[in-house]
């Protein structure tokens, strides 16, 4: 059942959900910064993690995008420092880990509050009302905990996926590192045309009444568009021809 | 899901007609997944450069596109799988409870309930109930939103008042989809129409009776109106016995106790038959839905079927158009007064039409409602439309119906133009989307697409059934009136015979018509119609409506001349004055010749009048009954 009409002059950061998600994100936040300092980014790991912690604070609209630029560059640092025989140190797959999984919370929370705030549907063409924000109130109270086991699975399917595509061996001679990326490319696309096939085989499937008629009529538009244009445009002609000499 | 036809016009929820599925990437969805494609080609290029590298980038990289395509693939599912069991159901109420009908001037509730069915939840969704055009809402909003869960309800309500009689047509509830980051955006229209009449008001009934009321508008058992001694049931009075009163008139009791004869007289019973003739042609449609000549008409009509029923008259109804006359023969139940104002509301909500209206003004209009209500069926999967079609083979100028020397020339290169190729492509799309809804033959679409006089005619019909005002012309190139509809007279003189023939008695025949605009040979079939009831001795009454804006009208003011240096809004709005009061005298000088009043619709009360001449009536043929 619905809950009584929602109060848009409440304050929706003071609601449970929002601090959740705040919580969450500074949490995270800070396990990254931890995590790169541990990667060995050095004071560098300041930048994403202060950008991070302001966009929680403020909601800051940009904060996703500049946080993700200040942590590749973050990352990049070593690169510039040590040059390539940074990425040759041996990985350390719990660091890994807990450094994509603390920034892909980050992310969820982070665009989560903004549902909250800011809105999560685009904004109407027209000067119109715009479309409210999601209720804080009404977010049900299964989706955090929800989250954070999707952060984790994701975490370790990415991790799982790019240890798989190392252990397949390249053929013809392919060289290692192209045949890992473009199995990996071609993985993720399979996948992707396989669920957009899918989907879309399931929508043909389930055509209306009033779908399929106008599929078929436009079957056969198609298929005798000049004859019918022709024998219409004549058709036209003479009737208005007739009703000027009426 | 299977198909269902729209319901009955009732609030009783019901699967959604049409599920369109229209998901797209939000802008803030694009940007997120543009900078992880860009982590991962950082990635790797990292990886091909060190091929043996630790490369953080490219995991980061990949867990967020994993997050990403999950994300896409939940909302996949929901947007495909769970909105086809989404079922909103809409219940108008007033204070007393859920309602059938509307009454005019009053303000109802309506409650929607949004239910979902089967195992799928939905982590958000935002309905908005479409309103009708014109009565709303008041109060309350029209949307709901947040997470519906499967099997769960979201009610809500909002108020819509509705201003004059007629209809109102509720088209269905508009479903956005979001997920919780706002990366993927869903938009799709659950199709449930529903009309409901609104009838007139009620309350005029009472309050436009005569000033010097006399009785109730339904008497009490016991109160009589004409208190006049008849042939009817109930006692008036008790008298001495006179020579020749029917023995069966003597009440033995008082008889008895007075000791000489004493004799009953009962009220005379004097029903009196009325019908209303009212002109719903296109003439009268023009101009906004309940304030037209038409809503005028049918107030007017209203009042005097409601208050001629209360006295116990009975009333007929004949509604006329152009091609054809909607009677109803007189009557005094409760439910045929009922069936009266639901007639008098269909009509009122009639929309004026003409071929000469032009296509491009309809097309815009037409397609931007049907982007709304119809997007299923505009869909570019089942709807094509070649983008390069308008640049091989436009519409020819040929094909034209009013083509000048300068389309001729130019027409070629005109009709390849941005807007006249983006206009085609709207028509095409429109036309199937209409041959479909119509079931028309299989070379409608071509023959819409080419012929602009029944492109024009379906695309208005269209726009009316779904309450959507446009705008049609009033005169043609020429200078000529185009809805002045003379065939209609002579569907009034048939329906004005047809009642002669049945009537029974002297009866009132009220014609409420706009004849204004027609010349005295285009009334003639109605004149002589006329002649024909006055030559049977029944009453015709004539209401016509005046054109608003303008000062009540004044046969006998002399012509007004414009002042020196008038500016030419005055010189029209004097010439405009003085056609009318000259059609006025014309239509007054014709009908009065056979004793027919005319009255203006707007201007004084012609329902007072017109049941002052009911009661007129009834005294005349009360007396001589007597």
């Amino acid at each position: 059942m619905s809950t009584a009409p929602t109060t848009p002059d409440a304050d929706p950061g003071t609601a449970p959900a929002v601090s959740s998600y705040q919580v969450m994100g500074l949490a995270a936040v800070v396990v990254m910064g931890v995590a790169l300092l541990q990667y060995g980014a050095g004071r560098w790991a300041v930048i994403p993690t202060l950008v991070g912690a302001a966009g929680l604070a403020f909601r800051w609209r940009s904060a996703p995008l500049v946080m993700l630029i200040a942590l590749t560059f973050t990352l990049l640092v070593p690169l510039w420092i040590g040059g390539l025989v940074m990425f040759r140190r041996p990985a350390s797959p719990v660091g890994d880990l807990v450094l994509c999984g603390a920034v892909l919370a980050y992310y969820v929370a982070q665009y989560r509050l903004f549902g909250m705030t800011v809105g999560v549907f685009p904004p109407r063409p027209r000067r119109l009302e715009q479309p409210p924000p999601r209720d804080p109130e009404r977010v049900p109270g299964h989706e955090l905990p929800a989250a954070l086991v999707t952060v984790a699975a994701v975490t370790v399917a990415a991790s799982f996926l790019w240890t798989l595509t190392g252990d397949v061996l390249p053929p013809w001679g392919i060289p290692p590192g192209p045949w890992r990326l473009g199995l990996l490319a071609w993985g993720l696309v399979g996948a992707l045309v396989l669920v957009r096939g899918v989907t879309g085989h399931l929508g043909w499937r389930r055509l209306t009444p009033d779908e399929a008629a106008l599929f078929v009529r436009d079957v056969l538009w198609q298929e005798t568009r000049g004859e019918q244009r022709r024998i219409n445009r004549w058709r036209t002609w003479g009737r208005q021809r007739r009703q000027r000499r009426e | 899901m299977r198909y269902r036809r729209p319901g009955p016009p009732q609030g009783v929820p019901g699967r959604a007609a049409v599920v369109y599925h229209h998901s797209m990437l939000t802008t803030r969805g694009w940007w997120f997944l543009l900078l992880v494609l860009t982590l991962l080609a950082v990635g790797g290029i990292i990886a091909l450069r060190t091929p043996s590298a630790h490369s953080i980038h490219l995991l980061l990289g990949l867990s967020l596109l994993l997050w990403f395509l999950w994300e896409w693939a939940a909302f996949v599912v929901q947007a495909r799988l769970a909105v086809r069991s989404l079922a909103v159901g809409r219940e108008l109420r007033d204070e007393r409870g859920p309602v059938g009908t509307l009454w005019a001037g009053r303000t109802f509730t309506v409650r929607l309930r949004a239910r979902l069915d089967g195992h799928l939840p939905l982590a958000h969704a935002l309905l908005t109930d479409r309103p009708p055009a014109g009565a709303g809402p008041v109060e309350g909003q029209l949307h709901d939103h947040g997470p519906l869960a499967a099997g769960g309800e979201n009610v809500w309500e909002y108020q819509v008042h509705c201003d004059a009689p007629g209809s109102i047509r509720f088209e269905g509830t508009r479903v956005q989809l979001a997920d919780p980051q706002g990366f993927f955006y869903f938009a799709t229209f659950l199709r449930r129409p529903a009309v409901y009449a609104v009838l007139p008001k009620l309350v005029d009934a009472e309050a436009r009776q005569r000033t010097t009321k006399r009785f109730n508008l339904l008497p009490p058992p016991g109160i009589h109106r004409l208190r006049r001694p008849g042939s009817g049931s109930e006692l008036l009075d008790l008298r001495d016995y006179r020579p020749g009163d029917p023995p069966k008139r003597i009440a033995w009791k008082v008889s008895a106790r007075r000791d000489k004869l004493i004799t009953r007289e009962l009220e005379s019973e004097v029903p009196i038959r009325c019908t209303l003739f009212v002109d719903a042609s296109d003439a009268v449609r023009l101009g906004p839905p309940g304030r037209n000549a038409l809503a005028g008409l049918v107030g007017v009509a209203a009042t005097v079927a409601q208050a001629a029923a209360g006295n116990r008259d009975l009333v007929g109804l004949a509604v006329c158009d152009e091609h054809a006359a909607d009677y109803a023969a007189p009557a005094r139940s409760p439910a045929h007064t009922t069936d009266l104002l639901h007639r008098l509301a269909r009509a009122a909500n009639l929309a004026p039409a003409t071929e000469a209206a032009e296509v491009p003004p309809l097309l815009e209009r037409a397609y931007a409602f049907a982007t709304e209500v119809y997007p299923d069926l505009l869909r570019p999967e089942l709807n094509t439309f070649p983008f390069w079609l308008p640049w091989i083979s436009p519409p020819p100028a040929w094909t034209l119906r009013r083509p000048r020397w300068r389309s001729r020339l130019l027409h070629r290169f005109w009709a390849r133009l941005p807007r006249q190729r983006r206009h085609y492509g709207w028509r095409k799309r429109l036309a199937a989307l209409i041959a479909v809804r119509e079931r028309l033959p299989a070379g409608a679409l071509a023959q819409l697409l080419e012929d602009d006089s029944a492109c024009a005619r379906r695309l208005q019909q269209f726009l009316a059934e779904h309450q959507v005002p446009y705008e049609v012309p009033l005169y043609d190139r020429r200078g000529r009136y185009l809805f002045a509809r003379p065939a209609k007279v002579e569907v009034l003189a048939k329906a004005l015979l047809r009642s002669v023939g049945r009537g029974h008695d002297n009866e009132l025949y009220v014609l409420l018509a706009d004849l204004l605009e027609l010349e005295e040979d285009q009334l003639a079939p109605l004149l002589r119609a006329v002649r024909v009831a006055r030559s049977r001795h029944h009453q015709v009454l004539l209401v016509c409506p005046w054109p608003a804006g303008l000062p009540e009208p004044d046969p006998d003011a002399p012509p007004e001349l414009p002042r020196a240096g008038a500016s030419a809004e005055e010189i029209v709005r004097l010439a405009e004055r003085a056609r009318a009061n000259r059609a006025w005298r014309a239509v007054r000088r014709s009908f009065g010749r056979l004793g027919v009043p005319v009255l203006s619709a707007t201007t004084g009360d012609p329902a007072r009048l017109i049941l002052l001449r009911l009661e007129q009536l009834r005294a005349v043929q009360g007396a001589s009954r007597g």
